[in-house]
């Protein structure tokens, strides 16, 4: 803001819409993990948090979304027990491209689901709502994967 | 000059390439739009020649990364994202694109293809920044009737657009990646067309096909069509970009001419016996002979160091001025290689010399250092020598080729129905997979649904709006041709106002304004509709919609109940009328005496001038019948 002007950053700003009521959904389940991805990690973390009743875990994954193999079994045990697991990436403006290489495919068979440019902290406080608002995980997916408040970008720009 | 196409073995097929107005770009979320003014940002790229995925290196990509050409892209931030770039890779294949894709396939009752597998086409231009065009057949085979005549369908596919073509100087060509990655659909007939004007005939069914679907884009550079031409004894021609439907028929007249007369060529080459290994790749400085010429161009590159190189074109006098079709010369085709090849702005040949500044005495002494007999040719550029070397090789190689008649080769089309050297025509092996992106399953529910769901036909639409709204067969066509069917549909829906009425605005009078330099494509929709409610309920006239018309075309966003105000066209009170009507008469007692009842139409044009479309036609003429009446009698 410089001398009362309002620069909006945003290119596809909303504007808030006054005839829309406020309706407050406070709700938060705290049975959501974020698990950064990095060589050397024990894949027995993420069954860790399915034994502890876990509902929900979003991966940081590397560049385009990966994973290493090693941890696909760990990954495919926990979405097999009903848990929804998702991919952010770790890097910095990052956005996956998980159909690029064999790798992100594969997590894509497995059924974890990409969040785009979704950030790793967005997407797990988006998770824990998320699971504040439904108990079934086909509508945990697709409420995760809207973009409600610009928590995706479909474009990334060069600056 | 008449031509029998059916005996020389002409054989067209027809690419039409459409842009699609899908809601973003085929594989990103940008907006598929052109912008105007400044680019935002800049970027810089060389080609570099790799290998691709098969092993293979593209020779024209090596070629042109020797010559160290430089690519400048010019982007804004509203039509490119990184994926235009060529730093991100593409995101998910734009079902609209590949919806609209489909509907086009169905109504043509193509099959559409189990999987869509995405491609990639080589394209060593520049034009795309990823050095490859990502493509994708979405259906296979169907037809389209013409006249009785079924003209087979090869494939439906989706493709990006290439990025534009700003500027190209020196070493860096600029283009604008506002363009690339906008979806277009592709509909390519089998090469069974056999004469121009069928060409065109298939060229606008496919077009009204394509508008049915009401998801392509309008306007000048929407649509570009690619035509495949040969004829027997000569080859196999591409001519790229065609942007106009009625250039179409114009275009294959040409080239079959340029054909027949480069065959012509060849014959009498034959008769000269001229060889191939007779044109020698022999080139000789002649830069000092040109050390005092009055020539613009060779004085200007001599200041720069540059040198004049020459080469002999053995009994080749008289063939490069010689016109193929109309505008189109063999030493001009060359002067295209020679730029394609050696990025020189020219050349020049004895065939058309003396001229430019280049005097008799020049030619003579250029002739001797080339030992030039009578019945030759010389050649000469000026430029740096690689450049002046590169140039002079393709010039070589296309006096070769004119030994044999017609090459293969790429053209492009010009506005005036001209074409123009674009490129070598390709390898076939020019395809590989897009890696990046999975291939995408049909669902046979989904193309039931799709199939159940189809656009009404053209011809069927036509005949519909000629039944339903009493037009005459070439009122009907020519609003199905344009713009404004829907539009016109509206309208005639919501008014009282004579379907005719509003078809031929919608279509003469607009054609007659844009010809008068209105520009009729600012005018809006809601502006159309507002106007004919407002004829509807009589507070202006059709006569006066040609002025409110071009008003509103100066006034973007204002209403046409404004421009009524502004242009003080409300219509006239009965009253008032009948006012101007008596002062007519007062000021014209003579004529009425001379002429008694004759003076009718004179008077009655005199008074539609002054209420210029104030007043309904009928109203004056009865008005203006019982006054004359009155006073006569």
């Amino acid at each position: 803001m410089e001398k009362d002007e309002i620069t909006v950053l945003l290119d596809d700003y909303r504007k808030r819409n006054s005839a829309r009521k406020l309706c407050l959904k406070p709700k938060f389940n705290e049975k959501a993990a974020l698990v950064k991805f990095h060589p050397s990690i024990n894949p027995q973390i993420i069954e860790w948090y399915l034994d502890k009743g876990y509902r929900g875990l979003i991966l940081e994954g590397t560049g385009l979304g990966h994973v290493g193999k090693y941890c696909f079994s760990a990954i495919q045990g926990a979405i097999e027990n009903d848990m929804l697991v998702a991919m952010t990436s770790q890097c910095l403006w990052g956005r996956l491209g998980m159909t690029v290489y064999d790798q992100g495919r594969d997590l894509i068979a497995l059924g974890v689901l990409p969040l785009e440019d979704m950030l790793p902290e967005t997407a797990l406080v988006k998770l824990m709502w998320v699971f504040g608002q439904t108990t079934d995980i086909e509508k945990a997916k697709k409420l995760l994967q809207a973009n409600i408040a610009h928590e995706i970008s479909p474009r990334t720009l060069y600056d | 000059m008449n031509i029998e196409y059916s005996r020389i073995g002409l054989k067209v097929g027809l690419e039409i390439h459409q842009q699609l107005d899908t809601a973003s770009k085929l594989f990103c979320s940008c907006n598929p739009q052109l912008f105007k003014g400044e680019p935002v940002t800049t970027f810089l790229r060389r080609l570099r020649p790799t290998q691709s995925e098969l092993g293979q290196i593209d020779s024209a990509a090596l070629f042109e990364f020797q010559k160290g050409v430089k690519i400048l892209y010019e982007a804004t931030s509203e039509t490119a994202c990184l994926v235009e770039m060529d730093e991100e890779p593409p995101h998910d294949l734009n079902q609209e694109a590949v919806e609209t894709a489909l509907v086009v396939a169905l109504m043509i009752k193509a099959k559409p293809v189990d999987e869509i597998h995405v491609m990639r086409k080589t394209v060593i231009d520049g034009s795309n920044t990823t050095g490859f065009q990502r493509t994708c057949v979405v259906a296979l085979g169907g037809e389209i009737n013409i006249n009785e005549k079924k003209v087979p369908i090869q494939h439906v596919s989706l493709e990006e657009d290439a990025a534009r073509k700003m500027k190209e100087e020196d070493q860096i060509i600029r283009y604008r990646i506002d363009r690339l990655g906008i979806p277009l659909i592709e509909v390519a007939t089998s090469p069974v067309i056999h004469s121009p004007q069928e060409a065109k005939e298939v060229a606008l069914t496919i077009g009204r096909l394509l508008r049915a679907t009401r998801k392509v884009k309008r306007g000048l550079g929407t649509i570009r069509q690619d035509l495949n031409i040969s004829i027997r004894d000569g080859a196999l021609i591409e001519i790229k970009g065609v942007q106009k439907l009625d250039l179409v028929a114009l275009i294959v007249e040409n080239e079959v001419q340029r054909q027949l007369d480069l065959i012509k060529i060849r014959d009498e080459l034959k008769e000269r016996e001229v060889k191939a290994r007779d044109i020698k790749e022999e080139f000789v400085d002649v830069t000092t002979i040109f050390k005092q010429t009055k020539c613009k161009v060779i004085q200007k590159a001599l200041e720069q160091n540059k040198r004049v190189l020459a080469v002999k074109l053995p009994k080749f006098a008289g063939f490069l001025k010689r016109e193929l079709a109309p505008g189109m010369r063999l030493g001009a085709e060359m002067a295209e290689i020679a730029h394609f090849w050696g990025r020189v702005g020219g050349i020049f040949h004895t065939d058309e010399l003396p001229a430019y500044g280049i005097t008799a005495n020049e030619i003579h002494e250029l002739a001797q250092s080339v030992s030039k007999a009578p019945l030759d040719s010389v050649v000469f550029v000026a430029d740096t020598l690689e450049n002046s070397n590169n140039a002079l090789e393709a010039v070589v190689q296309r006096a070769r080729e004119a030994i044999n008649g017609v090459p293969e080769e790429t053209r492009a089309a010009n506005l005036d129905g001209t074409t123009r050297y674009m490129r070598p025509r390709p390898g076939a092996a020019r395809m590989y997979p897009e890696t990046d992106i999975p291939p995408i399953h049909l669902k046979n529910e989904y193309l039931r649904k799709l199939r159940d769901h189809l656009p009404e036909m053209p011809e069927q639409k036509m005949r519909r709006m000629k039944k339903e709204y009493a037009l005459n067969l070439k009122l009907a066509k020519q609003i199905l041709d344009s713009e404004y069917s829907d539009i016109f549909e509206i309208i005639a829906k919501e008014t009282k106002v004579s379907p005719t009425i509003i078809a031929v605005t919608l279509t003469e009078t607009l054609k007659a304004l844009r010809r008068e330099g209105t520009n009729t494509e600012k005018i809006s929709s809601e502006q159309l509709r507002e106007l004919f409610s407002l004829i509807d309920s009589v507070k202006t006239t059709k006569e006066a919609i040609p002025e409110i018309v071009t008003w509103l075309s100066k006034h973007e966003g204002a209403t046409a109940t404004r421009a009524v105000e502004v242009l003080e066209l409300e219509m006239i009170s009965q009253k008032e009328l009948e006012r101007m009507i008596d002062d007519l008469l007062e000021q014209n007692r003579t004529i009425m005496k001379e002429r008694g009842k004759g003076a009718f139409g004179l008077l009655m044009g005199n008074v539609m001038k002054k209420v210029r479309g104030r007043a309904k036609a009928e109203v004056v003429t009865r008005i203006l019948k019982k006054r004359l009446k009155e006073i006569i009698t």
